[in-house]
């Protein structure tokens, strides 16, 4: 149990026993009594609506597949390079597959040959752009060396402080970057279930070993549901919804891989092999800032509802260039990596 | 002059009233946690759920509005934080309330360790670990609530505990006079998945 958790002032249930119903609803009824400007040029200069835009982008990043909602596929025009329109929703085509695992197996294999346009140095710079409406949100800089050791910071002096500190994440955050190191060798089956379980579930259990874990926590997940406002009973997942969330867990391991250690061959390598054992991923050519790239396109059956995540990556080295993930009524949320090859060093001494 | 009320109106009413009956608890639970006193609490609470109603076309579908009006309580309890207080007329009846049946939190044994170190974080920090702990958040709906990237929470996330283990071993130190066997936390195992 988490040690914040054993100080909480007070819970939800308790702050609702403190205020009595009649009074709740006086205050919702003198709100609802306060006239509002709703013009749309008012809504449109609300501070927080980029917050709000972000909410799609958050959850489509996650896990949760039901929140997802319908997918409408728009690039957001920045100053990095971005992938060409990737294409639209997929379609839950099986035919698709092959080829999708085709041309993601070689290009993995291609990159594991050496012909990557690996550079020389000991570790991978990896700076992520988070650009929502045209703009950027942040930065995140995460330094892997070739050695496994992870440091991170939002800008360069952090960065440089986190080395100096040995603030190395490795202990923590390297389940992903592990399993994808392994699935660039190792049998791909057994990496599948190796990155995915870098995250606690039951996917793997028996159906009667779940349906006893899915009663014996009934009782906390209705509570987190209820926290969460959602009133419609949730059916433990089974058969296909089962395979889509287990997908969708796996993309999200292999893309939180990717923001560690993108910069990384064996790593890219790995989370490119992993990929391709998602059916319902597609792969078509596109063209980045003049250079080749893939698309690799995650639709609805793996993000829930109408959901989409874009994958881009150079075409010959694999190197990531962006991901862009969108749903129904909200701008496109856009990561853009800039990923470079480094000595640990010349970082330290802020030569980058 | 004041329009007679429209469909438009009671449709806006009603998506209103069902955002406050389904979060009411949920905010009202976050800013108890983090004022000082309940008449504070009362003000913040009202001037959140105003911010909604004025801002109703961007709250977010389904339990997704949670993050988005704890975000805006945040931003509220900020104004608060900076001296900007102002009573409301609107949250009277709660103040009262709240004012009758508030009593501070009474921690005894470790509890009280773990506050102090808590409470020797910086702000920040403190409340990434809250919206964890406390609001039971993922890292995706903490990114929503901050403003950030989930990879930004994920590094800060990563931060905070370890600092809150260094303060944990520090109170540790204090607490235990030289000579003495102390048992230090072992910042390995807070650096995972909850501290």
């Amino acid at each position: 149990m988490s040690q914040v958790t054993q100080i909480i002032p007070v819970t939800d249930d308790d702050a609702a026993r403190m205020v009595r119903p009649e009074t709740m609803a006086d205050l919702a009824a003198r709100i609802v009594a306060t006239p509002v400007d709703v013009s749309p040029a008012n809504r449109h200069r609300a501070p927080g609506e980029r917050r709000a835009r972000n909410v799609k982008r958050g959850l489509l990043a996650g896990i949760p597949l039901a929140g997802a909602a319908a997918a409408a596929v728009v690039l957001v025009a920045t100053s990095t390079p971005q992938p060409a329109a990737p294409a639209a929703a997929p379609t839950r085509s099986a035919s698709q597959a092959p080829a999708a695992t085709s041309r993601l197996m070689s290009l993995a294999a291609h990159i594991e040959a050496g012909d990557n346009g690996s550079m020389p140095d000991n570790a991978s710079l990896e700076i992520l752009n988070h650009i929502s409406r045209g703009k950027l949100w942040d930065v995140s800089y995460s330094l892997y060396t070739d050695g496994g050791d992870m440091y991170s910071g939002d800008d360069k002096q952090t960065l440089m402080t986190a080395i100096a500190q040995h603030d190395n994440q490795a202990d923590g955050a390297n389940r992903e970057v592990a399993a994808a190191r392994y699935a660039a060798a190792g049998d791909l089956a057994a990496a599948r279930v190796r990155m995915i379980d870098t995250t606690p579930n039951d996917f793997f259990l028996s159906l009667a070993a779940r349906e006893k874990l899915w009663k014996a926590g009934a009782a906390a997940r209705q509570a987190i549901m209820r926290m969460k406002g959602i009133k419609t009973p949730r059916e433990m997942p089974t058969g296909q919804a089962l395979q889509d969330q287990i997908n969708n867990a796996l993309w999200s391991e292999c893309t939180d891989a990717l923001n560690w250690a993108g910069g990384n061959p064996e790593i890219r390598a790995g989370v490119l092999r992993l990929l391709s054992t998602i059916p319902e991923v597609t792969v078509a050519d596109s063209t980045t800032g003049g250079q080749p790239t893939l698309t690799i396109t995650a639709g609805p059956a793996v993000f829930g509802g109408d959901g989409n995540a874009v994958l881009t990556v150079n075409a010959t080295t694999g190197l990531p260039v962006s991901i862009v993930s969108t749903a129904t009524g909200v701008p496109a949320a856009v990561e853009t990596y800039q990923i470079s090859r480094v000595t640990l060093a010349n970082i330290k001494a802020g030569k980058f | 002059m004041t329009s007679p009320p429209t469909a438009v109106d009671d449709g806006r009413k009603r998506r209103f009233e069902a955002l406050y009956e389904a979060y009411h608890g949920a905010v009202l639970g976050y800013v108890l946690r983090r004022t000082a006193n309940p008449e504070d609490a009362a003000d913040v609470m009202a001037e959140t759920f105003m911010t909604s109603w004025r801002r109703l076309n961007e709250v977010p579908a389904g339990q997704e509005a949670r993050p988005w009006l704890y975000g805006v309580a945040r931003r509220v309890l900020a104004n608060y934080h900076r001296g900007e207080r102002r009573r409301s007329a609107l949250a009277d009846r709660l103040r009262t309330d709240l004012a009758v049946s508030y009593r501070p939190p009474e921690l005894a044994g470790e509890p009280v360790r773990i506050a102090a170190a808590f409470r020797r974080l910086p702000d920040e920090q403190r409340e990434l670990l809250a919206l964890d702990a406390w609001e039971g958040l993922d890292y995706a709906e903490i990114a929503v609530v901050l403003g950030c990237s989930r990879n930004a929470v994920r590094i800060r996330m990563h931060r905070a505990r370890q600092q809150l283990a260094r303060e944990l071993a520090s109170t540790t130190r204090l607490e235990n006079p030289a000579g003495f066997t102390t048992r230090r936390p072992e910042p390995r195992g807070l650096s995972g998945e909850h501290v």
